[in-house]
């Protein structure tokens, strides 16, 4: 049994599956990335494209089907092409010098790294956001688990609360344009395709599970390392 | 320049030739062109017709009115404007010079 909303897509109203209605917010979002730069005639695009997809889902309804489900979504935006295959959707000839600034200058947003993840991507999506490794901040993570105190500060081990609630209100990384925006790249063609590339050849070179284990033993082997190092600083300064 | 640049430039200056092309034989809807296109197997994905022809209509080249439709929302009906037909006189002179420069330059080196 699923959670049904009622949404207007393009004048059209429909009910739709609650994961149907996310796929295709997801969808119109990257959209927004691109085309809202190209101001007006990017409107125009987006409500094109938006017409076109309630066009391709109303001819999923029937008398005996009234619901859009998730295999419609998806069969809706198959049809009009990823954005990532999207050709030409930059147009060097709307830009304005302020344009221009703001495609250099991308736009960063936090989400959670499906690619860098042990438990939901949290501290890979961090690192991203922030351009630092994201072992630093599973070690802080770690850390703070336990409520422990050092001199004269006191920690309260609010860490597994923080990383629920950040699992839970930040976005996972689910198109190529998410995962760029996460780590800040201007969305573009080339960046796009290199990037749709870069992920083939993650998944292609190594079975998820024996690089988790890998990596788990890494993560422990550096934890070790870092911690070794902050008792040594500790000895050194006594 | 890599070979995926190279070839998506060239690729941009035909498809945009090749809508003007099909909208002066006539009339046509997006889903129209796609059609076409695919008939003579240029492929391409909706998404990218959109925006192509936002711009093209928006530089004066194409004009389009609403027509109602029974399978949903009303579609823009597109038809090619005389200055995008003068437009495309001018495309048609360039691609002949350049296929024949081409042709030309390809058959002296034969590789």
């Amino acid at each position: 049994m699923k959670k049904v909303l009622q949404i207007n897509l393009g004048g059209t109203a429909f009910h739709m599956d609650e994961d149907a209605y996310m796929l295709i917010k997801r969808y119109l979002d990257s959209l927004q990335a691109f085309f809202l730069k190209e101001g007006d005639s990017g409107k125009e695009i987006i409500s094109d494209i938006e017409n076109r997809l309630s066009e391709l889902l109303y001819a999923f309804i029937s008398d005996k089907k009234h619901v859009i489900t998730y295999v419609d979504a998806e069969g809706a935006i198959k049809t009009l092409g990823k954005i990532e295959d999207f050709e030409f959707r930059i147009d060097p000839e709307s830009f304005t010098s302020t344009g221009y600034t703001y495609q250099q200058r991308a736009y960063r947003k936090l989400f959670r790294d499906p690619d860098d993840s042990y438990l939901g991507g949290v501290c890979g999506g961090l690192g991203a956001y922030f351009g630092i490794n994201p072992v630093w901040i599973r070690i802080l993570f770690v850390l703070f688990i336990f409520p422990f105190h050092f001199g004269f500060f006191f920690f309260n081990g609010l860490s597994v609360l923080v990383y629920v609630v950040l699992w839970i209100i930040v976005p996972r990384a689910v198109t190529t344009a998410d995962k760029l925006q996460m780590r800040g790249e201007p969305v573009t063609v080339e960046n796009i395709k290199r990037s749709v590339k870069d992920e083939f050849s993650k998944v292609k070179t190594s079975a998820q599970n024996s690089e988790n284990l890998r990596k788990t033993g890494n993560v422990v082997e550096e934890i070790i390392h870092v911690f070794g190092k902050i008792i040594l600083i500790f000895l050194k300064s006594y | 320049m890599n070979l995926e640049n190279a070839k998506a430039q060239m690729r941009k200056g035909v498809l945009e030739y090749c809508i003007l092309s099909i909208i002066a034989e006539g009339d046509a809807y997006a889903s129209d062109i796609l059609g076409k296109l695919k008939t003579a197997e240029l492929i391409v994905v909706e998404g990218t017709l959109y925006p192509l022809l936002t711009r093209q209509k928006n530089t004066g080249l194409l004009s389009y009115r609403w027509e109602e439709s029974t399978q949903g929302p009303p579609r823009k009906y597109y038809t090619i404007t005389e200055k995008g037909k003068d437009f495309l006189n001018e495309l048609d002179k360039s691609w002949g010079e350049l296929v024949d420069a081409v042709k030309n330059i390809r058959s002296r080196n034969s590789i």
